[in-house]
């Protein structure tokens, strides 16, 4: 991807007396050079206006929820630290570029987004964690209660990209501290949004949830020693 | 004759200066002043946390109540220092535990700041009162809520534009009952919902809060009843101002804003709905300070809340304002003094507001005449617009002008930007901040070079053509103290002839430029004053002298080199004996 640098090359090439002889040529080289380089996008297509790709799950794979066509395709990846095409330019602070990002994705609805949409294939891809075009990510840690269990946990939902994903994870979290056979229970899932409505997992697409989730509740129903003793 | 005044006396005279300024001053007299004054000073302001160690600090001034730190770049505000660089809080609280236990007030910018920090503040200063946190990572809600549990004399706990990991609002939760002597809270940076009946309970045993900022999660509805509990506010940071409220709950919040008569500072109304707009014209004729970054309405709003802003002294807006608007502002806010317009386009460019042009900043300078301070981001400019805003506000102190295409010439001559920058150095004779952006060649910086005589701190971005442009900066601008530059064609020579004017400046950051790794060994040799930081992803062992480093940083320090340098940090210290080859230089 390149800058679009529509420099005129005329009047103002003037060469440095110093004898290090910059005319505008092996400047406006070096300048490419360090762009491409600064955001590593040496293989990218030309057309994407995306710079950094979104740390996917653990297991790498995305999900086929992409098929739906009435949801936001998960295959477009929106950075929300960035806003333009260069690192850091314009020279906005990170909590404007989010909530400009924010109102931006509001405003439009997925087919008809502003600029040019990119189908990136599913690729397994991480967040480098310092390099130069990290920006710091927040986590986003909700509080997990279990039946029964008198502790809350906190996991992470950045670090999940489907239903299928978390619930699993959140499973084998809790099978590991209580006496439970996984197998022979039946876990119910709920989840509390921002507004505090009650939702069941599916009810609204894995993008606005993982926005707005709040807080996530397991409900299980199994044949384990403790529970017999409570019903 | 001993005509020395007893010390006694001096401390007298000396509690009467308050300027930490001429307390440097004073301290430069002789010997007994700098000791008298030393032990006198209670509020201390470091702006570079490298540039001296904090035992150094605590040493010289055993009396301190209020530590003021700033810890990276500015340019990490734009993501241009990786990740894991440094500014990390811990050694300063560390250190201040155990030789400053007295100490009251900490405001950190930039900072690395831990929940482990946090928990030591709390643990360690008694009488801790006031906490500032400005563009600071690192911690987590659960380390606000040990401040709040512990800290039973807190005045002040702001968290300004930082990045929280944010574990849910409990933390609010945390503050005691017996806690009443708060004065300033402002969470607006934070994503998750407070409990509002402990966001209620606090405020109403805090009869000494003046400054209340909410975050977005603060809804409408809940906005009223903390204002009917806190009608003394002087600043108010609203939550999301975008619910639907019924009838008699718009009422009630209209009669809540017109409770409120010391309201002075305005900020929050996130994503506010024009209908609500009326709210505020209450509150509008005593407002020094407005913040509408976040207020996305169109320009016939704004104007109608702005046409009732007579007294307004600050106001941030965004681009959504419009010429039109600006000029609104130009003939209502004759007390104007900062200007900062923001562009409302997700996407940097194509989104811009295009009815915002050169024109709207011309306007405000024409009508306000005490404006100083102005912050502009524009898609495109004219040198004709700035030599009329030179012309008007000769008054002006700082001038940061960004337009927002790279290299975009003068949209109507396609002539560089020289001429309109040359008129705002020429012109405005106290400016001591500066931002330029577009068409610049290396004349642009000759005339900042030969006029800019007060400026202290310098932007710039995708500008000049050579090393000359370097070379007027450092040798032209006397004051110059922040130089801060991206993606310009300066290179080494021009940094190593005017090495020594890099120790009468606290810093100089230069990326994706053209200083090659051999010509910052060089400097690293010739100023051991000045810690010479090489910030680069790629390996520098291996590189060759010639070739170009990713950025440099570059400050005085009397701490020598720091010792908790990531790996993508070079350093000379670090390879001493990496020798300089064959860099010649006449």
């Amino acid at each position: 991807m390149e800058l679009d640098l529509d420099l005129s090359l005329s009047p103002h090439t003037n060469s440095s007396n110093f004898g290090l002889g910059f005319d505008l040529n092996k400047h406006l080289n070096t300048k490419e050079k360090s762009f491409d380089a600064m955001l590593g996008l040496e293989n990218m297509e030309e057309d994407c206006y995306v710079s950094k790709p979104r740390s996917f799950s653990l297991n790498g794979q995305s999900d086929k929820e992409d098929d739906d066509p009435l949801e936001p395709d998960s295959s477009v990846v929106y950075d929300e630290e960035e806003n333009c095409k260069v690192v850091g330019w314009p020279p906005i602070k990170s909590c404007m570029k989010k909530y400009l990002n924010y109102r931006h994705r509001s405003r439009n609805h997925p087919y008809h987004h502003h600029g040019r949409r990119i189908n990136i294939s599913n690729q397994p891809a991480t967040i480098e964690r310092g390099g130069p075009l990290t920006s710091l990510r927040s986590s986003m840690y909700v509080k997990v209660k279990m039946d029964g269990v008198a502790i809350t946990r906190k996991v992470d939902i950045k670090l999940f990209n489907s239903y299928e994903s978390l619930t699993n994870s959140l499973i084998t979290m809790f099978s590991q501290y209580q006496d439970c056979d996984r197998e022979d229970t039946n876990f119910k899932f709920t989840f509390q949004g921002k507004e505090g409505d009650w939702l069941l997992p599916g009810d609204v697409p894995w993008k606005i949830f993982a926005e707005s989730v709040h807080r996530i509740s397991i409900t299980r129903d199994c044949l384990c020693p403790y529970t017999r003793l409570l019903f | 004759m001993d005509l020395r005044l007893p010390s006694k006396v001096l401390e007298h005279i000396l509690s009467f200066v308050d300027s930490n300024e001429d307390r440097n001053s004073v301290s430069l007299v002789c010997k007994s002043w700098f000791e008298t004054e030393r032990r006198t000073r209670k509020r201390v302001i470091v702006r570079n946390c490298y540039a001296v160690t904090p035992e150094a600090v605590a040493r010289r001034f055993p009396e301190m109540r209020s530590l003021t730190l700033k810890g990276k770049p500015h340019f990490a505000d734009y993501n241009l220092v990786p990740d894991g660089w440094g500014g990390y809080a811990w050694p300063w609280i560390e250190a201040m535990a155990v030789k400053c236990p007295s100490l009251e007030e900490l405001r950190l910018k930039r900072m690395v700041v831990t929940d482990e920090c946090l928990e030591k503040i709390a643990a360690s200063f008694k009488d801790f009162k006031v906490l500032v946190l400005t563009s600071c990572e690192g911690f987590s809600t659960d380390g606000l809520a040990a401040i709040a549990v512990a800290c039973s004399n807190l005045r002040e706990l702001e968290l300004r534009e930082c990045i929280v990991e944010d574990l849910g609002g409990d933390w609010l939760s945390y503050f005691p009952e017996t806690l009443t002597s708060l004065v300033s809270l402002d969470f607006s940076c934070l994503d998750s919902e407070v409990k509002l009946s402990d966001l209620e309970r606090l405020v109403s045993r805090s009869p000494n809060l003046k400054s209340l900022k909410l975050n977005r999660a603060v809804s409408l509805d809940a906005l009223g009843s903390l204002l009917r509990l806190a009608p003394q506010l002087v600043e108010l940071g609203t939550g999301s101002f975008s619910d639907k409220l019924d009838q008699e709950a718009v009422s009630k919040l209209s009669q809540a804003f017109s409770e409120m008569k010391e309201l002075k500072s305005l900020s929050g109304l996130w994503d506010v709905l024009p209908e609500y707009i009326p709210l505020l014209y209450s509150v509008c004729p005593g407002l020094t300070s407005l913040n509408l970054s976040y207020a996305t309405v169109q320009m016939p709003n704004l104007v109608e809340l702005l046409t009732r802003c007579s007294n307004l002294q600050k106001l941030w807006v965004m681009d959504l304002i419009e010429d039109k608007g600006l000029e609104v502002v130009a003939s209502s806010c004759k007390e104007l003094r900062e200007l900062r317009v923001f562009p409302s386009g997700a996407e940097g460019l194509n989104d811009t507001n295009v009815a915002m042009t050169e024109q709207g900043l011309v306007s405000v300078s024409e009508g306000c005449p005490n404006l100083e301070s102005v912050l502009y981001f524009c898609v495109q400019f004219t040198n004709a617009a700035m030599i009329t805003i030179a012309r008007n506000r000769p008054n002006l102190k700082c001038f940061r002008l960004c337009v927002m295409e790279p290299f975009a010439p003068d949209h109507k001559t396609q002539k560089p930007l020289d001429e309109g920058f040359k008129a705002i150095v020429e012109r405005c004779k106290d400016l001591q901040r500066l931002s330029v952006s577009g068409l610049l060649t290396d004349k642009a910086f000759e005339y900042i070079g030969t006029h800019g005589k007060k400026l202290r701190m310098l932007s710039i971005a995708f500008a000049g053509d050579s090393d000359l442009m370097l070379h007027h900066l450092l040798s032209g601008c006397e004051s110059l103290n922040k130089l801060e530059i991206r993606d310009c064609p300066f290179g080494d020579t021009a940094l190593l002839e005017n090495a020594a004017k890099l120790e009468t400046m606290r810093s100089l950051w230069m990326s994706s430029c053209c200083v090659s790794f051999g010509a910052c060994k060089l400097l690293s040799q010739k100023m051991p004053k000045l810690n010479v930081e090489v910030i680069d992803e790629h390996p520098l062992e291996t590189r060759p002298d010639s070739s170009p480093v990713e950025r440099i940083y570059i400050y005085r320090t009397l701490a020598g080199p720091r010792l908790d340098m990531p790996e993508f940090v070079w350093t000379i210290q670090k390879n001493p004996e990496i020798g300089v080859s064959h860099l010649a230089i006449k």
